[in-house]
């Protein structure tokens, strides 16, 4: 976990029982059937019961169907993998449509947890209203001077937002090849809901929509949006400076973690 | 609202353009090799102004030195120029 998720209130009992979950005994929260679920800095998060083999963070979940993502543990234990769910989709009062959007959210988490998107019964709405959910401009990013255009990927088997970040050339050399990698796992464990990660020679970072409701989506997709423009605009420079050739001497040091 | 590249292929989003871009004074010359053909006008207006030191709360509006125009912000700019256009950096202004 990339920070505790705890605490259970006991004025969500009832509603996570009729999800099927029941108060942890060991302080996790609540226990499903195979997912946990607590709550961190108000946000609501499920992660497995049982730890499966470990992945490397940047290569493991990029492409993947749903908010499933690896974080590395801040006490260097195994990274975990985690569905978040931001305070929109979390249930203020007793109002019906504010519980079914965090039930539909929840069984989107268990329908997607498995990875194989080609097992969801599901399609995305359609484009124009896809659209109509996101902000103006909301897919540029800028960070001094560098810029970034994202990606609305909407398809019969993919609804995502993705950015591509700086190129990762496989020459690289291994210092700098060692921050980048730290940088960019700083930004997975800093940065909620957005994946980043290495593919195709590439950093991308990316939000995956695939499976989600409509009910879900139309509240999600803002704050997807800015999630991942967040962690563009963090990670962009540093990672420039580190794949443009730059010449540091401070980067033959070699990176540490506290 | 203009979105770009709706339907990802894997080339489309990551092409570059390459171009030269002055400002309207003729001080400033850059040659812009990185950014994305897909982002819009208004987004590579900025990051050009950003590096060329050009004040932040400024509108700064782009031109086709080639045929003019002023290039629409919301349209990509791989979609309004050539490669290797020479386009002006100027304050927007409102004539009239």
């Amino acid at each position: 976990m990339s920070e505790t998720a705890c605490a259970r209130s006991a004025l969500w009992d009832p509603e996570m029982a009729a999800l099927g979950f029941r108060p942890d005994r060991g302080g996790h929260g609540y226990r499903g059937k195979d997912l946990l679920f607590g709550f961190a800095a108000g946000w609501g998060v499920l992660w497995p019961a049982r730890t499966s083999a470990t992945r490397d963070p940047l290569y493991a979940h990029l492409g993947e169907p749903g908010l499933w993502r690896w974080t590395p543990a801040v006490d260097s234990r195994h990274p975990c993998r985690i569905f978040e769910l931001p305070p929109v989709l979390l249930p203020r009062g007793y109002a019906n449509h504010e519980q079914t959007i965090f039930q539909e959210t929840v069984e989107w988490a268990r329908a997607t947890r498995p990875r194989d998107a080609t097992s969801l019964d599901w399609t995305p709405p359609p484009l124009e209203q896809v659209k109509d959910w996101l902000p103006e401009r909301g897919l540029s990013v800028r960070a001094g001077t560098l810029a970034r255009q994202g990606t609305l990927v909407h398809s019969p088997q993919r609804l995502a937002l993705e950015f591509p970040v700086v190129s990762c050339p496989d020459d690289l050399p291994p210092e700098r090849r060692q921050w980048l990698r730290e940088l960019l796992l700083d930004a997975q464990m800093r940065w909620r809901l957005a994946r980043v990660g290495i593919a195709r020679e590439k950093v991308w970072a990316e939000i995956d929509l695939t499976g989600a409701p409509p009910c879900v989506l139309e509240p999600l997709l803002p704050v997807a949006l800015e999630c991942v423009r967040w962690l563009v605009a963090w990670v962009l420079e540093p990672a420039q400076f580190l794949v443009d050739g730059t010449d540091c001497r401070a980067l033959m040091l070699q990176p540490g973690r506290g | 609202m203009i979105l770009n590249q709706v339907i990802r292929t894997e080339a489309s989003s990551e092409e570059l353009i390459s171009f030269l871009a002055t400002d309207v004074t003729g001080t400033h010359e850059l040659e812009v090799e990185d950014l994305q053909r897909t982002l819009p006008a208004f987004e590579v207006a900025r990051t050009v102004a950003n590096r060329m030191s050009l004040p932040d709360n400024v509108p700064w509006v782009l031109r086709d030195e080639s045929t003019s125009a002023y290039l629409d912000d919301e349209a990509a700019i791989g979609d309004q120029i050539a490669p290797n256009a020479r386009v002006s950096i100027t304050p927007r202004t409102h004539l009239g």
